[in-house]
């Protein structure tokens, strides 16, 4: 068969199929290829579509999406001095820009179209701003990565809250040379689901405000300088903290808190602490119903992954009868409230063993 | 047509747009939607008429339904790489003329799972594609040529301008009677007897 096909002269159903059979980066290069694919790209609406956009800045500027836990390239931006100087590129429109090279390539070992761009933040607006009109929809998911240039992070985050105003979830993974830095990230920054903090060198860190902690999830690595303070407001259905320094009593009182009824979408608690810390007091004061080691019982985790607990103690909230499983050991404590996510009761018993 | 009590032995004269008929099984047809809600309960008398297609696109979609009235039920668009030998021949021994009719009979005919298939490999076939390598194969203009078109339907529009005020000119200077053309004419003089009936009246 030719290799030549008039794609747009198929009747709307065909059509539609071939662009659910699309992967999101086709429908982002055929959108580009002229102004009737353009519109129809946009007025396109089928699984193809079914992503989430994710904008990342660090050592290289780029939208990616993930499905199933799985990243994707879609497009990076790159300036125009890196532009290879063997080849003359194609070029394309975007936005108000006629002529911006483009070519295949990949980023960070994720195939996406590279475009050259004069100034980079610039480019990663006018591609956001193109992203969300051909997907119809926000980004997603904002990663930030050690900064190229200073005040990179910033300029970043207004550009994405002046265009959105909001975000799903943010990540953030640097080491931290001002604590403004981070500051700035955590006021500037709407996030309304997740918040993950692997920024290191945060020792000395203390916010200057209450980050917003009232989020489906709270993951933070380098957690020392989280206190009891930003521990009890949160209000998470997942909390992770490693590398803490929260204190048996710090976690007793949670508990105290969640006892009665604080914190309540709470699903997994899982800390982690820098020092060993004595854990296995936490229940001290509570009743609790001690199970046998060899109780198997499968929940789902923050990663949407199933995961076995054995043994452990099983602690009631007398408010509503809700039962949360707690296993503590000297450096970790880990807190399950049943049912899970997935609706597993502390009642069943699962079958292969993870933890 | 015959009509015997399993369905899958009743068969069903089509007609092509040649006027051409031949049989298709029950069963075969069965797997088009559009057979089942305009033909299967209510039956037909003669031919079915699918006119708008030629024989040999019919003949080749229902070859296709034929080969898969055993397959299990349509359950949503299977990948490519599920194809049998037999599938990949149907797809490979077409030119492209016949590969666009073969869509569109289907998609008339409401025959999901070709129609799927179809359109895998249309996707396919633009997979892995940079811009200028898909404006080529979908045969969009580029936009040099795009430039180019808007630039002479530029010159065209600003000599049809030029043509029509000369035209209107022109007619300002001699709108008389005698140049005038003889429908026009004939209008010039009807419209004054009506003025003159309707001034009549009027008294």
């Amino acid at each position: 068969m030719s290799t030549v096909f008039p794609l747009f002269s198929l009747p709307f159903l065909p059509l539609k199929e071939v662009f659910d059979h699309f992967e999101p980066q086709e429908i982002l290069i055929i959108s580009l290829c002229s102004q009737r694919s353009k519109n129809y790209a946009i007025s396109y609406r089928g699984p193809s579509k079914n992503i989430r956009i994710a904008l990342n800045s660090g050592a290289n500027s780029f939208l990616s999406y993930y499905e199933d836990s799985m990243f994707f390239g879609l497009v990076d931006v790159t300036e125009i001095s890196k532009l290879p100087k063997v080849s003359t590129l194609e070029t394309v429109k975007i936005g108000n820009y006629p002529k911006i090279p483009v070519t295949m390539g990949s980023v960070r070992g994720l195939t996406c179209l590279k475009t050259y761009w004069e100034n980079r933040i610039i480019g990663m607006k006018e591609m956001i701003n193109y992203a969300r009109k051909i997907f119809n929809r926000d980004i997603y998911h904002v990663t930030l990565g050690k900064q190229r240039t200073e005040n990179d992070h910033r300029r970043v985050v207004d550009l994405v809250m002046k265009i959105q105003n909001s975000i799903s979830t943010i990540y953030c993974d640097f080491p931290l040379k001002n604590h403004a830095d981070l500051d700035m990230i955590l006021e500037r920054c709407k996030y309304t689901q997740g918040l993950s903090l692997f920024v290191s060198n945060t020792k000395d860190y203390s916010p200057s405000k209450q980050p917003n902690f009232n989020v489906d999830s709270v993951h933070i690595y380098h957690s020392y300088w989280i206190k009891p303070i930003h521990f009890m407001a949160m209000n998470c259905k997942y909390i992770i903290l490693q590398e803490s320094l929260l204190t048996n009593e710090d976690i007793n009182t949670f508990l105290k808190h969640w006892m009665n009824g604080g914190c309540f979408p709470l699903k997994n608690l899982f800390i982690r602490n820098e020092e060993p810390e004595n854990y296995e007091d936490v229940l001290n004061g509570w009743e609790y119903t001690e199970i046998d080691d060899e109780v198997k019982r499968d929940f789902v985790n923050e990663g949407d992954d199933l995961q076995s607990i054995y043994g452990g103690s099983d602690i009631k909230r007398p408010i509503d009868d809700v039962i949360a499983t707690i296993k503590n050991s000297s450096r970790q404590f880990r807190m399950i409230v049943w049912p899970d996510i997935d609706g597993n009761s502390h009642l069943q018993t699962g079958s292969e063993p993870q933890l | 047509m015959t009509s015997p009590a399993s369905s899958s032995e009743v068969k069903y004269l089509i007609e092509s747009s040649e006027g051409n008929t031949f049989d298709v099984s029950g069963a075969a047809l069965r797997q088009s939607n559009t057979f089942n809600a305009m033909f299967l309960n209510i039956g037909a008398d003669g031919p079915i008429p699918f006119t708008d297609y030629n024989e040999a696109t019919l003949k080749k979609v229902f070859e296709y339904c034929e080969h898969s009235v055993n397959e299990e039920n349509y359950s949503g668009p299977k990948h490519q790489d599920d194809l049998s030998k037999w599938d990949l021949n149907f797809f490979n021994e077409m030119d492209q003329k016949m590969f666009i009719d073969v869509i569109n009979a289907s998609n008339f005919l409401d025959i999901e799972r070709l129609t799927s298939y179809c359109c895998e490999r249309i996707a396919r076939m633009l997979r892995g594609k940079n811009t200028q390598e898909m404006i080529k194969v979908i045969t969009l203009p580029t936009a040099e040529e795009l430039e180019a078109k808007q630039k002479v339907e530029e010159k065209k529009a600003a000599a049809a301008k030029k043509v029509a005020e000369k035209a209107a000119e022109t007619a300002e200077k001699t709108e008389t009677l005698e140049e005038l053309p003889v429908q026009q004419l004939v209008q010039t003089t009807r419209n004054k007897l009506t003025r003159k009936y309707l001034s009549f009246s009027n008294e």
